[in-house]
């Protein structure tokens, strides 16, 4: 995605009188926050696995989607929320946190949201990756639990 | 945003025009496939007329392809399964015949011009044909490799051409829906079929739908779907190993131009987490060109530890500069850009579609020699990133968000009180306030995260100065010891080991230095 190219939506476009966002440019807001807390808690586990775990090169995606998500918003834009919440660890999945961010990117549209189209193709990238990374890890794990068991016997 | 920059912004290496076409039969589908993905992006009304006429030659470039796959490696002993149809492509001409006919005679939409993207879809198709009819043998039948990679051209194929359909059917529906708003009459619930199939659209939408129920038949009746099939295909060296030295190169300029522009946190995590994604990019490489006996087993651990360890010093740096990055921080767009180009070429070296490859698996498909080449230079470069680092690190007036900065503090005094041989200071010293934390205040760091945020940026210039000298050997003209501890000299970089002759349906090309088998 080339966001220095890529025209975001203009400034104020997303204020109501109120000085509230409304619209994308909320759900643009909810989706960078998603992705936010993706990476960190991708990394977050990364740190624990090791430099060659899997983790790191998907939480790197997921940072550089965030990033081109925030590119989205207007110039002007400020946030209504400046850090991802803090919750229970299992809302912390970033395999589970992508998957709401691709879920959440469904409500807007292309010719509404300009630049839009390469960012929900990164993130259906992303979220198919973490699906790909969960069935592998699930068949090593099953496959070294056979081991110890073959062995065991 | 418009098609043709969306396609250039995601499409595959390697396109070239018609007269120098060097692509092969594999990648030619895969273009066709990822352009056809490209006809949904921001579709609109205006779309509809251009792509019912390019679809007859779509439809009948993708039959000609189908045949001549079939003819090349179809196995006459195994059967379709049951229920499924035996020749979908058969039935999908034959409707598409019924379309060119009823559209040349049409009132909408009339002769004008097609979809560009379409006919770049069927050229591309046309040279697949091309290409077998000219130059591929019949292909060992029996072997499961060569049925597997057969069965993903023709799911590549037949799923370009779902795609395409629904791109037309679902430019029609915009179009119908057009029709209604500017008639202002509300749309036909109630009837069957889409409600926005106004007027002339109706039985174009019906009638592609058919073509799109056809091989979306195809596409999902495959057992695992599409990604399961196309996993069955035979993927061919990376034929650029260049690509990345070429985009390590760009990081490195990319990288030096953004530290030194903006040191902001976001750049600053960014480029930490890429430099040990570099790292870690090495740890395979090394393994594997232990196995092709370009490393001794004894420099192997060294090597291995010191690469690691600027790996996991990038990663400590990473963690402490992403508490001060906020969400709404603004990226550097080409350091963003070079950051994803690199992730990609990392990964074409590294992983492989079933999952993580062995050592046998890398050495096969890269120039090692190459490859280490190129990631020694950039671990080389990347003692200069370290550099630009350190100041940013000691910046006495930096500030971040309360929260995750009152985290870090306790969690660096915890750490710090651990290491004191009597438990440490007893005190409990409230670095951020509650306030604060509650409202997740921009605040000047603690002294323990500020002091240590420092130390890890000067840790990190010492990992990275380690890692560089542990990994000389592999530079240009560098020096390896071989097996017999005898010193031999590195190959140097451009002289490529040879490549084997691909016995695969997707391998063939035109190109007189790629092995195919011919007539």
């Amino acid at each position: 995605m080339n966001p220095a190219s890529t025209p975001s939506i203009p400034p104020g476009a997303g204020a109501t009188s109120s000085g509230a966002t409304s619209g994308p440019v909320q759900d643009l807001e909810d989706v960078a926050l998603l992705l936010h807390q993706a990476s960190l808690a991708a990394w977050e586990i990364g740190d624990r696995e090791g430099l060659t775990s899997e983790m790191h090169y998907l939480g790197l995606g997921v940072y550089l989607a965030q990033g081109n998500t925030v590119a989205l918003l207007p110039a002007d834009h400020v946030m209504s929320q400046s850090w991802p919440p803090v919750g229970p660890p299992a809302e912390n999945d970033p395999a589970r946190l992508v998957a709401s961010a691709e879920n959440r990117l469904r409500a807007l549209r292309a010719d509404v949201t300009p630049g839009l189209s390469d960012l929900v193709l990164e993130v259906c990238d992303l979220a198919r990756e973490f699906r790909e990374h969960t069935e592998l890890d699930r068949v090593d794990r099953a496959r070294q639990a056979e081991e110890a068991q073959r062995h065991g016997s | 945003m418009d098609r043709e920059r969306a396609a250039g912004a995601h499409a595959p290496t390697g396109a070239a025009g018609p007269r120098h076409d060097g692509r092969s039969i594999g990648e030619l589908l895969r273009d066709a496939d990822h352009l056809a993905r490209t006809l949904l992006m921001d579709l609109t009304a205006q779309d509809a007329p251009g792509l019912l006429r390019s679809w007859d030659r779509l439809v009948d470039a993708a039959a000609a392809a189908w045949t001549a796959i079939d003819r090349v490696g179809t196995n006459p002993a195994v059967q379709p399964p049951p229920g499924r149809d035996p020749d979908p492509m058969l039935r999908l001409h034959a409707v598409t015949e019924g379309i060119a006919t009823t559209l040349d005679s049409a009132r909408w939409p009339g002769p004008g011009p097609g979809s560009t993207v379409v006919e770049e879809i069927s050229d591309n198709i046309d040279r697949v044909t091309d290409l077998l009819e000219r130059s591929a043998v019949e292909l060992p039948r029996h072997r499961p490799d060569i049925q597997s990679d057969v069965a993903a051209a023709q799911m590549r194929l037949m799923h370009t051409v779902y795609l395409s359909a629904h791109a037309v059917t679902s430019s029609l529906q915009q179009h119908g829906r057009q029709l209604r708003h500017g008639e202002q009459r509300p749309a036909q619930l109630a009837n069957p079929g889409p409600p926005y199939a106004a007027g002339p659209t109706g039985r174009w939408v019906q009638r592609i739908g058919v073509c799109e129920g056809i091989a979306g038949h195809y596409v999902r009746g495959t057992a695992g779907g599409f990604a399961a099939a196309v996993a069955g295909e035979v993927m061919p060296r990376p034929e650029d190993p260049g690509r990345l030295h070429h985009e390590l190169a760009r990081w490195d300029v990319q990288v030096h131009r953004s530290l030194a522009a903006d040191p902001s946190p976001h750049n600053l995590v960014l480029a930490s987490r890429t430099q040990a994604f570099i790292a870690a990019t090495a740890l395979p490489l090394l393994t594997a060109a232990h196995h092709a006996g370009l490393v001794a087993g004894e420099d192997l651990q060294p090597l291995t530890n010191a690469v690691e360890t600027s790996g996991d010093a990038w990663n400590q740096l990473a963690s402490r500069w992403a508490d001060l990055a906020p969400t709404s921080s603004r990226a550097d767009s080409d350091l963003t850009r070079a950051a994803a180009h690199l992730r990609a070429a990392a990964r074409e070296l590294t992983h492989s579609p079933k999952g993580k490859p062995t050592a046998t698996d890398i050495v096969e498909r890269v120039d090692i020699v190459r490859a280490l080449g190129s990631v020694q230079h950039a671990l080389a470069a990347a003692v200069g990133v370290a550099h630009l680092t350190r100041d940013p690190a000691a910046n006495p007036d930096l500030t971040g968000p309360a929260r995750p900065l009152s985290i870090r503090a306790h969690n660096d005094t915890e750490t710090a009180n651990a290491r004191q041989p009597y438990g440490g200071d007893a005190e409990d010293v409230l670095w951020v306030t509650p306030q604060d934390v509650f409202a997740n205040k921009a605040v000047p760091l603690p002294r323990p995260v500020a002091d240590n945020l420092a130390l890890a940026a000067r840790h990190v210039v010492s990992a990275a100065a380690s890692a560089t000298a542990a990994t000389t050997p592999f530079g240009p003209f560098g020096h390896l010891a071989d097996g017999n501890g005898t010193r031999a000299r590195v190959q140097e970089p451009g002289r490529r080991t040879p490549t084997p002759p691909s016995e695969s349906l997707n391998q063939c090309t035109s190109t007189p230095s790629r092995n195919c088998p011919t007539r």
